[in-house]
């Protein structure tokens, strides 16, 4: 292992490398600072473009993105009021008060650190936790496999708004059907062509993620164009931005849960920072002394808890892409995309195979943290401008890198085509208030999907029953079984109290 | 909400129907262990199933009283801003083969961040903004793509 360890940062601690994720960092401070411009669609702009570079340098700076951007989001929050990514709505609500206050550096302080102590936590979670989940993996077949993507299905449609679980499926199996256009390679029969020959080769991953992201959000940004924005003016201040630390350690506790808590929800396969912050922040809320406080500006574990969690989260999420090629989150999903844009499928196989390029992965995500940390502490008023750029520039700069991305991975403008074909069935389907992330889960476990049952029913001797009698398989059948049956008792129990009550009222009314 | 629903409902179904029916060409070689069809038929057939027993459910379902119809869900989709980037950006496309990538950008990019400017705010100083930010973008481009990574534009 150690020299896989040596291997890992020799790659990374080099001058080009260390650029790149400093660069990275950069960049996904600024994309994930600004309202609305997420850490996936900075990935996402970037992926293509790390295309044709090695994945020794490819990696970090995605991995530097991906740091900056989720980390970044707090300052929209804090000075706007508005998230600068999902992963930061939680902080809006004591976040901003407490800048409103006057008090913008100390808010500012206790986001920064809170997301740099659980980034690193999770971090380290992740290097102890993957190799061992990656050794247990090494023993799936093909059963566990599709048992996992159905696991990850109904993980999504579990946390999808009440009444709307079905139609999370239904944008799941849209996602599936598009992954079977275009050649079937066990039989050598083309699918669902129309007869158009580019579609022979199915639809290319990265431009239909691209699209199905960033055209509906760059679509919507428009509204925001001209909108008046009341960014809170700071006064920076590196010694009363340093001096937040000591509430930090003063509150611990709330730091390590939200942290816990962070890492497991970014575990649990699409679902990722974008709840962890607002779980975390309720969960502190119900434990703290002070939560009376809550939602005045004044409790520092309101921003601690949502921060450290939304970072802690990316950390998680890592795991079961590394592990077992499975999503934990939007963004991880297109490092999932980068890394098979780049021939390499992870899994357990990775961990055996490539050891070298997962500590690549573990030492970059460690340097783009102290990357971030430094940004913060110099930096911090260049982010803070990033708020106020004027959307009418950002958006046509951003459609142009999406359109040069997704030509530069084929050199074909049927790409490109596909990405605006792509990005109108994301804005039809964000109009109708259907997600989508499954679509996008579809198209990327669907070939998957289609393997593993191939396989298993081909060493099953065409029997279903293995899915069932092998241990690993029934645990993961079981607990998808568990996440659709378990929130449909919740709500039911509700009701039931409630029919009971109404039941009570009526008799008693009526002994009266 | 519910005309929303049912919307996408019915498309959906269509949308799988047209998938079902491409699927029905395809044919088995008597070596094959596993059937061609199986998983198309498993993902289309039960996707078709939930699509069916959603439409049921929706149409059955007392209507959610949001004070939004259906004209009301669809509206911003149509906001003139939005329409104005989406056509500006399918003519930026069409306008790549023919007038080439780097032009095609800079016309694009220009036409886009005053267009897209509120009128009122449409001083000398937009006009220059646009114009160096579209520059400064096409030549980080070309030196990043055709320079560097030498890669080859559209």
């Amino acid at each position: 292992m150690y020299d896989l360890i040596v291997a890992g940062a020799s790659g990374v601690f080099q001058p080009v490398t260390l650029l790149g994720i400093a660069l990275g960092v950069f960049g996904g401070l600024f994309i994930g600072a600004i309202p609305g411009l997420t850490s996936t669609l900075a990935i996402a702009l970037l992926v293509p473009i790390t295309y044709a570079m090695n994945i020794n340098l490819a990696i970090p700076i995605l991995m530097g993105v991906y740091c900056g951007a989720i980390s970044a989001g707090l300052v929209g929050a804090i000075l706007l009021n508005i998230p600068g990514t999902p992963a930061s709505a939680a902080t809006c609500l004591d976040g901003f008060p407490m800048a409103a206050k006057g008090q913008a550096i100390r808010a500012l302080g206790l986001g920064v650190y809170s997301s740099m102590v659980g980034g690193v936590l999770a971090g380290v979670t992740l290097v102890l936790v993957a190799p061992l989940l990656a050794k247990v993996a090494m023993s799936f077949g093909p059963w566990e496999y599709f048992a996992l993507v159905l696991f990850t299905f109904t993980c999504i449609s579990t946390m999808a708004p009440p009444g709307r679980g079905l139609k999370t499926f239904m944008a799941a199996f849209i996602g599936l059907t598009l992954a079977m256009v275009g050649l079937d390679e066990a039989s050598g029969q083309v699918r669902m062509t129309f007869g158009i020959t580019q579609l022979q080769s199915g639809f290319s991953v990265l431009p239909a993620l691209i699209g199905l992201y960033a055209i509906p959000q760059l679509l919507e940004d428009t509204d925001s164009i001209g909108r008046q924005t009341n960014v809170l003016s700071i006064t920076y201040n590196l010694r009363e931005f340093m001096g937040t630390f000591g509430e930090l350690v003063a509150n611990k506790w709330h730091l390590l849960r939200s942290t816990v808590i962070g890492i497991v929800i970014g575990i649990l396969p699409g679902v990722g920072p974008g709840l962890s912050n607002i779980v975390a922040y309720g969960s502190a809320k119900r434990t703290s002394k002070n939560s009376h406080r809550f939602g005045q500006g004044e409790a520092a574990e309101a921003v601690i808890s949502p921060e450290a969690a939304n970072n802690a989260s990316m950390g998680g999420a890592l795991i079961p892409m590394l592990t077992l090629g499975i999503p934990g989150d939007a963004s991880t999903l297109m490092m999932l995309g980068a890394f098979m844009l780049h021939g390499i499928d992870p899994g357990p196989l990775l961990f055996r195979d490539h050891g070298d390029l997962v500590w690549l992965v573990f030492i970059s995500y460690f340097v783009a943290f102290f990357f971030c940390a430094v940004a913060y502490h110099f930096f911090i008023p260049i982010v803070v401008k990033a708020i106020s750029v004027p959307r009418q520039y950002v958006i046509p700069v951003l459609l142009v890198l999406c359109t040069v991305g997704c030509y530069a991975l084929n050199n074909r403008m049927f790409d490109v085509y596909c990405f605006l074909g792509f990005g109108l069935l994301g804005y039809f389907l964000q109009t109708a208030r259907i997600p989508v992330l499954p679509v996008i889960l579809g198209i990327i476990l669907g070939p998957m999907a289609e393997t593993q049952l191939r396989l298993a029913l081909a060493f099953g001797h065409n029997s279903i029953v293995p899915f069932f009698t092998r241990p690993g398989s029934a645990v993961i059948l079981i607990a998808a079984i568990a996440t659709v049956l378990i929130p449909l008792l919740r709500r039911k129990k509700p009701l039931e109290s409630a029919q009971e009550t109404m039941q009570s009222e009526a008799s008693a009314s009526i002994d009266r | 909400m519910r005309a929303n629903d049912i919307f996408f409902c019915v498309l959906y179904l269509v949308v799988l129907g047209l998938a079902g029916e491409q699927i029905a060409d395809l044919v088995d070689a008597n070596s094959a262990v596993i059937s061609s069809e199986l998983y198309p038929t498993l993902i289309i057939g039960t996707g078709a199933a939930i699509g069916l027993f959603e439409l049921a459910r929706t149409i059955i379902a007392p209507p959610i009283k949001d004070g939004q119809g259906f004209f009301q869900y669809w509206a911003p989709a149509v906001a003139p801003g939005r329409l104005l980037l989406l056509f500006l950006f399918i003519a930026y496309l069409a306008l790549i083969q023919l007038i080439g990538f780097l032009v095609a950008t800079t016309v694009f990019c220009i036409g886009c961040m005053i267009l897209l400017t509120p009128r009122r705010n449409r001083s000398l100083m937009a006009y220059v903004t646009a114009l160096i930010v579209s520059a400064v973008l096409v030549g980080f481009i070309y030196l990043i793509l055709v320079v560097y990574l030498q890669a080859f534009l559209p």
